[in-house]
């Protein structure tokens, strides 16, 4: 990833194509090239009828440039950066600093492609070598026109939220979330992201751990029999509906109360702006109580239930401010 | 701040700037509210990276989100280069100045090739084995008498003079271009240019024919060849670049390198076309050759005075050959700064 600081002071990831796309983008390129160069060979023929053969030469000539280095450059002076091959891969070429290019960017990164880097120049090797040593994977044209080729695409929607698991809807109103942090919030967030790649043991481990750090932070603890993920994702969800509650505040203090114009509400989160039901009183203890995957509660050893202090854990969650009632 | 509420609540708006930025493609199509609510979203938008860049976990929302600002930045940002004022600039100030900075390389490669192209000639003068083994004695008469004067004259002059400028143009793109491998190739190619020369010179000259020889070579090819050696002495310092990449850092001393070098590509066969129609219809036409060489001269002296002239006048303007600054990247390297 290779971060650069635009003209606006804002910093971004450019995401650089690498040369499979890239490749797959150029063949489809090339396909259309030679198309269009059988195409404007006959036209022109047609056209001019060259009586001879100095004629014929120039008519050639001109033919096989605009086909080799006219339509990469025309394509990506007027279509942004694009040509129709990097269209279908979702590829862009950018300046260095992301920023939109220009003829000139465009007539270098051509000119060198098309004397230097075309497949009959040393089996193509210099722009593919370029290429696999650039760290923004820049082959020779984009070198010396200052450019990179970039990966666009729409903000993806997040992985899996996480969400309240229905029998804790009740306790999750009674928490107090202040001593909860960004930082560990990130790292949970990301261990519930990522929980299904890890292995068993390493899961129990991390998953105890994190408990245990959220537990020393957050009152009450949870009903008795909570299996670990259940509320490690309860308390994200709730620390999240919250927060969102605040936000959407400040946003509709912007857009009025209306929603933003041209956005459908479909894009909105219905999870977080759906009033939900009114909240359940909130339970003694965790139904079933049977240990679940991801990471399932060890019962007994005290954590999550009241019983005693966390496995090793760290120093405040030996005294838990015991069950909720 | 949670992240997860924070991206829940700025999510539409993304999805309204990408489509903002979908139609922007076609900006007469939007209406003047829509091209406002375009760029303040993607104020709005770049800030919220910058909000979430720092804090996420979740690299690719950040990738999805940077390349969203790209998009949105190219569209409020950039235009299609238009107008004729940029290729008026491009005539007195951007091709001049991109030629007259690299003279000294131009000139070096016009004394060089000269040079090599004398001694071969002189060689095949005065060494009667070489010029025997060299080439059969009958391929020799038959360049002295017929092929030399003939190549002019053996297809219409409008065609040849399309043939010519349109050889000479690639060749010359040609030469500035493998200025990426280094310069080899392009060195290569003044290399071979300048011994087929000479060779040939050399010939004609052990058979008597110099003057004729002169007189078919200099009316287009002061001209011709001084733009040859032109592209040949871009390519080179182009291959220098990457040896010696200058005073900046070396990403954007490649790049400011490579497209003043290659924009002067377009220049070099505007001056090519000329040639190619002295080539075609003054050096085999029936003029006297002092007119002939004449109007050589004339051709060549514009071209070098006027590169000299108005390339001496723009680089003391401070042009460069290179795009001005604001097209050029707004970089700053946060890589070593962030470790990310």
């Amino acid at each position: 990833m290779s971060q650069v600081v635009t003209g606006e002071a804002v910093a971004i990831d450019l995401r650089p194509a690498r040369l499979g796309s890239r490749m797959i983008a150029g063949l489809l390129d090339l396909v259309i090239q030679l198309f269009v160069l059988y195409l404007l060979l006959i036209g022109a023929f047609i056209v001019v009828r060259p009586s001879d053969d100095a004629l014929a030469a120039a008519v050639f000539l001109v033919v096989y440039v605009t086909g080799m280095l006219g339509y990469p450059v025309a394509c990506e002076t007027f279509l942004r950066g694009r040509t129709i091959g990097k269209m279908v891969m979702r590829l862009r070429v950018v300046r260095d600093d992301g920023g939109p290019i220009r003829f000139r960017h465009a007539f270098t990164r051509g000119l060198v492609g098309a004397v230097a880097e075309r497949p009959g120049v040393l089996f193509g090797l210099p722009g593919v070598l370029a290429m696999s040593f650039s760290s923004r994977a820049k082959r020779l044209g984009d070198l010396f026109a200052g450019t990179v080729v970039v990966h666009e695409s729409v903000p993806a929607l997040l992985g899996a939220v996480p969400t309240v698991p229905a029998p804790l809807a009740g306790w999750v109103a009674q928490l107090d979330l202040t001593g909860l942090d960004d930082e560990l919030t990130g790292t949970v967030r990301g261990f519930l992201a990522r929980v299904h790649e890890l292995s068993p043991e390493a899961r129990e481990r991390l998953g105890m751990e994190l408990a245990d750090q959220v537990r020393a932070v957050v009152t009450p603890a949870p009903p008795p029999g909570t299996p670990g993920w259940a509320y490690l994702s309860a308390v994200l969800a709730e620390r999240t509906r919250r927060s969102y509650g605040r936000l959407r505040a400040v946003s509709r203090a912007r857009y009025g109360p209306g929603e933003i114009p041209g956005i459908p509400l479909k894009y909105y989160p219905a999870h977080l702006t759906s009033p939900g039901p009114v909240a359940p009183p909130p339970l003694a203890v965790y139904p079933g109580g049977v240990p679940v995957a991801p990471f399932p509660v060890v019962t007994g050893v005290g954590w999550p239930g009241p019983a005693g202090p966390g496995p090793a854990g760290p120093g405040p969650a030996a005294g838990p401010p015991g069950p909720p009632r | 701040m949670d992240l997860d509420a924070y991206v829940a609540v700025h999510r539409p708006e993304w999805f309204r700037l990408s489509h903002l930025v979908d139609r922007a493609n076609r900006p007469r199509r939007m209406s003047r509210t829509e091209l406002d609510e375009l760029v303040e979203l993607y104020q709005r938008v770049a800030t919220q990276l910058s909000v979430v860049r720092g804090r996420s976990h979740d690299q690719a929302l950040v990738d999805d989100l940077s390349s969203l600002v790209i998009r949105a930045r190219a569209a409020v940002t950039g235009g299609v280069d238009s107008g004729w004022h940029v290729v008026g600039r491009y005539f007195v100030a951007t091709f001049p100045a991109a030629v007259y900075a690299r003279r000294w390389w131009v000139i070096g490669t016009t004394v060089g090739s000269v040079l090599l192209a004398l001694a071969c000639a002189l060689w095949i003068t005065h060494d009667a084995n070489a010029r025997e083994n060299l080439l059969p004695p009958s391929d020799v008469a038959q360049l002295c008498q017929h092929d030399f004067a003939s190549y002019y004259t053996d297809n219409p002059a409008s065609s040849f003079a399309s043939q010519v400028w349109t050889n000479n143009a690639w060749v010359a793109a040609q030469a500035i271009g493998f200025g990426v491998l280094l310069g080899l190739p392009t060195l290569a190619v003044l290399v071979e240019n300048a011994v087929n020369a000479g060779v040939v010179g050399g010939y004609m000259s052990s058979c008597g024919q110099t003057g004729q020889f002169f007189s078919l070579i200099l009316p287009h090819g002061m001209l011709e060849l001084t733009v040859v050696f032109a592209a040949g002495a871009v390519g080179l310092r182009l291959g220098w670049s990457l040896i010696a990449p200058g005073g900046r850092r070396r990403v954007e001393s490649l790049a400011a390198e490579g497209r003043a070098a290659v924009s002067i590509a377009l220049g070099l066969a505007v001056a090519l076309a000329v040639s190619g129609v002295i080539e075609a219809f003054v050096t085999p036409s029936g003029l006297p050759t002092p007119v002939r060489i004449g109007i050589g001269a004339l051709a060549w002296a514009l071209f070098v005075g006027y590169v000299w002239v108005y390339g001496y006048r723009a680089t003391a303007a401070g042009e460069t050959g290179d795009l001005d600054d604001e097209l050029t990247a707004d970089l700053v390297p946060v890589t070593e700064a962030v470790t990310g």
